[in-house]
């Protein structure tokens, strides 16, 4: 990887850090519907797909300096393709949005970043969008019949630092352990 | 058989180890969140395995583990954690609470199920 080794910088004077994080997030949406046979394909939020029923699963993370809110929102489609078996779009949203902060605290936490997560919430409705206290705009990803679109509002302190990578700081997703 | 007593919050997720695990030929039984499955750890001497999500609601997977390492019926009971946390700290703290295993989500069939024949077969 090719991230810089310290950035002590706070987000808010540091761009670096914000394209780090958003990175992050990016490469933890990408790889998690690719781990359940979706492949995803950045677009601009502009040409992203129009679609007026979104499922939305939202969660929170929390740790020393830094806090996000996720928003996960997706139409039926990408949440049926990605579905292991066949299931509710209720509990499969909360699933991958579980699965998806799991990801990007997985990440901070290689990253020397203490982290903790909450449940999700899930919200189904028509014209969905966030109003964050920031201005951010969605990744937006097209996929074949649907659409996914990720918020993440990062909030940090000044002491937030990101440190060294560490190798083996946390379990990859897929590995299995036994003591 | 013993059973296996799949602890998710999930019903995707316990349908989706319950079908590995019981077409495998194992018994499977399902709680939805850390308090449901302690009771069922307490009141189903069968039960031989647990496969214990982290993150639940009301009680989660590690506080569920703690509690019921704390009962010495359960001390040879094998438990794997299955979840999307990776962190080396949680990972420590569930060996010290007495877990066998952890797995990252999403699983791989073929990993699960090992994890459930060899622990089963120690404990047996």
């Amino acid at each position: 990887m090719d991230f810089p080794a310290k950035v002590s910088r706070t987000m808010s004077d540091s761009q670096e850090t914000r394209a780090i994080l958003e990175r992050f997030v990016d490469e933890a949406c990408l790889s998690l519907f690719g781990a359940y046979g979706v492949d995803l394909k950045r677009v601009a939020v502009d040409h992203a797909p129009r679609h007026d029923v979104l499922y939305c699963g939202i969660v929170g993370l929390t740790g020393q300096n830094i806090r996000a809110t996720c928003i996960l929102a997706a139409t039926e489609e990408p949440i049926s393709q990605s579905s292991p078996i066949p299931s509710s779009a209720r509990d499969w949203v909360a699933e991958l949005s579980n699965q998806l902060i799991g990801r990007i605290k997985n990440k901070l936490v290689a990253y020397g970043a203490e982290a903790y997560v909450s449940m999700p919430v899930v919200l189904r409705g028509e014209h969905l969008a966030p109003i964050p206290q920031q201005r951010i705009r969605p990744f937006a990803y097209g996929t074949a019949g649907g659409g996914v679109f990720l918020w993440v509002e990062f909030e940090t302190s000044p002491d937030f630092v990101l440190g060294m990578p560490t190798d083996g700081a946390v379990m990859s997703e897929g590995e299995a352990l036994l003591f | 058989m013993k059973r296996v007593l799949v602890v998710d919050d999930s019903p995707t997720v316990r349908q989706q180890v319950g079908t590995v695990l019981r077409d495998a030929g194992f018994d499977v039984v399902e709680a939805s969140d850390g308090a449901e499955g302690t009771s069922k750890v307490a009141a189903d001497p069968d039960i031989g395995m647990v496969i214990l999500d982290v993150n639940m609601p009301r009680v989660n997977g590690l506080e569920m583990l703690e509690t019921i390492k704390q009962d010495s019926r359960n001390a040879a009971l094998p438990v794997v954690m299955l979840t999307s946390e990776g962190q080396l700290s949680l990972i420590e703290r569930a060996k010290r609470a007495g877990a066998k295993g952890w797995i990252v989500k999403p699983f791989k069939a073929e990993l699960l199920l090992a994890a459930v024949r060899k622990l089963m077969a120690t404990s047996a």
